[in-house]
């Protein structure tokens, strides 16, 4: 259970983090945004 | 005993990479010749196949303008319609503005060449200039130094490539392609407007007193229309060793403002001294 | 009245000192009056000849030397000051004599580097005396300075070392800390200084297209790369002479018999390598952002270097990067005996070598290669079809961050063989911990497989976020273990316990590192290709072409070899100080 609930937690800060850094260099974050 | 077995395995270690260092592939990179291509009396195909020579010989392109996405891959793509796209683009402002077919394609890459930030491809500019500059090096500046007759070439190759009629100038016998002089600079600098923009451009302050320098390299110019007539400071100028002042030195300033200094700035200049206070 | 404590005063006194030294020694020379002319242009004539002498041998290997024994010089006291800082956090002897041990081995060493220094001088002004004429125009003040923080860092040495028992206890130790922190930073202001002149001459700045003098010496000192240069080279000293200090504490491990002393060293090779890898783990984005800046001043540079005729290089880098993980990781493993605990970790030992070994793989595969036509023929291209996007930066980037984060799993598992946990929530802490890895470890592949998907602009956003969940992975795992292993009982650590073999791992470090930097000065230099200054001033040299990598291999490997020399004679003589021989039975 900590396991499942860790997992989350972690995922939810490293996603943030991604979101954060690429925004912050100006890139899109997600393979659906990219440009041919 | 130990202290063998030690260096005999730091040994071995050094021979293992010394012989991978050897079985790679070797390649000696020379320092590019300074081949002089005779190029009085070329013609145009002559003039295309040298481009071709130049684009990845000299002129390096090939190292990023490939297929790996640092610059558009000239080789590979359809220049035709890119240059026509490139034409309508409305983003487009730059030295090719106004020109038609060929002419356009060649106003188009001599800017490219010359200054590649004034139109930067939107995708290839710099990271984090928004598509503002592009890290395109200037193709006649070093380390590349192509100069006029070789920029022809190789537009002329390009403009081959696009299916278009080269319109560059064929080389005559007063072009002759040597690397251009070292010291060149890629622009002229402007001419001072004023005397005291003249003084600082030739940095007489440096030496003179002037402007509040303090300097005493040279003697203080106060009050020189005094002593002088505008033709002698004229010639201490232009011929500095020629009349050295009691206590100074000769040869330390420089003897080469003749070639350097555009005529209007040795009158303002002139101007400038006579004018100074006793 | 306000008591200062004398500690604290001195503290203060040197904190000024060491803030505003630097900025002394590098502004220096701010007028504007420099010489209008451009750099001179030489012919292949004007370049000196004497005898036979290879000009451009003589200047690299001296260079090398130089450059080999001032990192161990410069690196050396640092981490003294670290482990005698750390002697008086935890009141524990042995540390402080630790870190006089370091400082012991390089007293012999730093004369020699001078002198080598001097020796490059020489060879250079004899040999290229246009080009350094136009850098000490260029330099001006700044040589004198130079030249004097030598005085102050011999001062400096020599008073740290010698004071050592007179400055031991109280207030007295921190003055003594305190010349430790005045040595540190002369040592470093010489190494910024040196690295202004040597990234001028890749990217000059405060000089006009010519080569004519337009801006201060602060200008040219601070040139775009002088900044991700003293970074490299910074973070580089500490993980070499953290091998160096380990290469001797092995030897001395394998020669002494006495259970003491073997376990002392075994102590001590830990601690070496504790901070080579310490030192080692931000190397690779210290690296990686001299790259980038490489890019970004000259985009031509820095293809030169990766895609270009130097590309071969970078995979010999990668090898040499591999033998040293695996290396540190293999000393990491054996340690795991010293606990009785330890054993219960070792079955993780074969997953962790096996994602080392293959993150090495994928590093060493390059994607451009330089190919004859015929081979050109074989493979059907340029690149392999299945292994060439093995060889650009994303993969390469996961390679590393993978290699990183499992190479501190070693460290961890090691640290954690030692001390049980006593807190209610262990078994909850060991969970948070396994999942930060684990998602750590899918962030990174994650974004590695980004990298692949979106054009070549956002590869190179793609590694910022693999390097931060690195870091996320190690500080998280820091931080929840030191609230985790609060008052946790400590089992034995048998110092000394180690299998002889165990001790080779500390042999290959600083051999690998000591050729690596050589390897990377043969890059650096001909990332110049044939310009003294790149732009301005061109090279005419006889020698001026890029030797092939089989040369430049042969010559690295001699100085590097001279260097172990070197550093035996150093050990030898560290060792001869401390022995006395004893008197004749029967002498009065």
């Amino acid at each position: 259970m900590v396991f499942i609930v860790a997992l989350a937690v972690w995922a939810a800060a490293f996603y943030v983090m991604d979101r954060y850094i690429m925004s912050a260099q100006g890139l899109p974050v997600g393979a659906d945004m990219m440009p041919l | 005993m130990t202290f063998f077995r030690v260096i005999g395995f730091s040994v071995l270690v050094l021979l293992v990479y010394t012989g991978f260092a050897n079985i790679l592939p070797q390649v000696q990179s020379d320092p590019p010749s300074e081949e002089v291509v005779e190029t009085s009396g070329m013609d145009m195909p002559g003039m295309i196949a040298y481009g071709e020579k130049l684009f990845s010989g000299k002129g390096t392109c090939t190292l990023c303008h490939n297929d790996l996405g640092r610059a558009p891959d000239l080789l590979a793509m359809d220049l035709a319609a890119d240059f026509s796209e490139r034409q309508e683009d409305a983003g487009y402002s730059g030295a090719a503005t106004g020109k038609e077919g060929a002419a356009w394609v060649e106003a188009y890459l001599h800017e490219s060449l010359v200054d590649p930030s004034a139109y930067v491809v939107p995708g290839f500019g710099k990271k984090g200039t928004n598509d503002t500059q592009s890290p395109m090096p200037v193709v006649n500046a070093p380390p590349i130094e192509m100069d006029d007759v070789q920029m022809n070439a190789l537009i002329a190759f390009l403009q081959d490539r696009a299916g278009f009629e080269p319109t560059v100038a064929l080389p005559s016998a007063a072009d002759t392609p040597v690397a251009p002089p070292a010291g060149s600079v890629e622009a002229p600098e402007p001419l001072a407007a004023n005397g005291v923009e003249a003084i600082d451009k030739f940095f007489c302050s440096g030496c003179h007193d002037l402007e509040g320098s303090e300097a005493d390299l040279g003697p203080a110019l106060n009050g020189i229309s005094a002593r002088m007539t505008r033709g002698e400071v004229m010639s201490a100028i232009l011929e500095p060793n020629a009349v050295i002042a009691d206590g100074y030195e000769a040869d330390i300033m420089p003897a080469d403002f003749s070639a350097q200094m555009h005529s209007s700035e040795l009158i303002l200049i002139v101007d400038y001294l006579m004018g100074l206070p006793q | 009245m306000i008591r200062i404590k004398p500690k604290t005063a001195l503290i203060a006194t040197f904190a000024v000192a060491v803030l505003f030294l630097p900025e002394i020694a590098l502004a220096t020379g701010a007028d504007t009056g420099g010489v209008l002319e451009g750099a001179p242009q030489p012919t292949r004539a004007d370049y000196p000849q004497i005898g036979g002498i290879s000009a451009r041998t003589l200047a690299w290997g001296l260079a090398q030397m130089h450059l080999f024994l001032a990192a161990f010089v410069l690196a050396v006291p640092l981490f003294s000051i670290a482990t005698e800082f750390m002697g008086v956090v935890s009141r524990d002897d042995r540390y402080d004599n630790m870190a006089r041990e370091f400082m012991k081995i390089t007293m012999a060493a730093y004369s020699l580097t001078a002198l080598v220094g001097g020796g490059l001088a020489l060879a250079l002004f004899l040999f290229y005396p246009h080009l350094m004429g136009y850098m000490m125009k260029v330099f001006r003040g700044q040589t004198l300075i130079y030249a004097a923080l030598f005085g102050l860092e011999s001062i400096t040495l020599y008073v740290y070392f010698y004071s050592w028992d007179a400055l031991r206890h109280g207030n007295r130790k921190w003055v003594h800390m305190s010349i430790g922190l005045l040595l540190n930073t002369v040592g470093l202001s010489l190494m910024f200084i040196a690295n202004a002149w040597t990234s001028f001459m890749m990217s000059p700045a405060g000089v006009d297209a010519a080569g004519a003098i337009t801006g201060s010496v602060w200008e040219a000192t601070r040139n775009p790369l002088w900044n991700p240069l003293n970074l490299h080279r910074f973070l580089a000293n500490i993980a070499y002479g953290g091998a160096i200090v380990g290469g001797y504490s092995a030897y001395m491990f394998l020669a002494e018999k006495k259970a003491e002393t073997k376990a002392h060293y075994d102590w001590m090779g830990y601690t070496s390598n504790f901070i080579a890898i310490l030192g080692f783990l931000p190397l690779p984005f210290a690296g990686y952002w001299l790259m980038a800046e490489i890019y970004s001043y000259s985009q031509q540079m820095g293809i030169t270097a990766m895609g270009g005729i130097l590309a071969w290089l970078f995979i010999i880098q990668a090898v040499l990067i591999g033998t040293i993980m695996l290396a540190a990781n293999y000393y990491l493993w054996s340690g795991l005996m010293r606990t009785d605990r330890g054993a219960q970790y070792t079955k993780y030992v074969k997953y962790i070598a096996f994602v080392i070994v293959c993150g090495f793989l994928v590093w060493v595969t390059p994607h451009s290669l330089i190919l004859s036509a015929q081979e050109l023929q074989v493979l059907g291209g340029t690149h392999h079809r299945l292994l060439g996007p093995l060889g650009i930066m994303p993969a390469k980037n996961t390679a590393v961050n993978l290699m990183l984060v499992f190479t501190f799993l070693s460290f961890q598992m090691f640290y954690r063989s030692s001390r049980v946990p006593t807190v209610s929530w262990a078994r909850a802490g060991n969970t948070v911990i396994i999942a930060l890895y684990i998602v750590g470890c899918m962030n990174i592949v994650g974004a590695g497989i980004y990298g692949y998907i979106t054009p070549t602009v956002y590869k190179v956003g793609a590694s910022v976020p693999q390097v931060v969940s690195t870091l996320m992975i190690i500080l998280g795992s820091v931080l929840i273990d030191s609230f985790m292993l609060r008052g946790a009982k400590s089992e034995k650590i048998h110092w000394g316990r180690m299998h002889e073999r165990s001790q080779y791992a500390l042999f290959v470090l600083p051999v690998a590192f000591t050729w690596l930097m050589g390897l990377m000065g043969y890059i650096r230099s001909s990332l110049r290709t044939h310009w003294h200054i790149y732009t301005i001033m061109k090279d005419n040299s006889p020698e001026a072409y890029i030797p092939t990598i089989g040369q430049a291999g042969n010559t690295i490997t001699a100085v590097t070899l001279a260097f172990m020399a070197v550093m035996v004679f150093v050990f030898w003589l560290s060792r001869l100080g401390a022995t006395k021989q004893a008197a004749p039975a029967g002498q009065e």
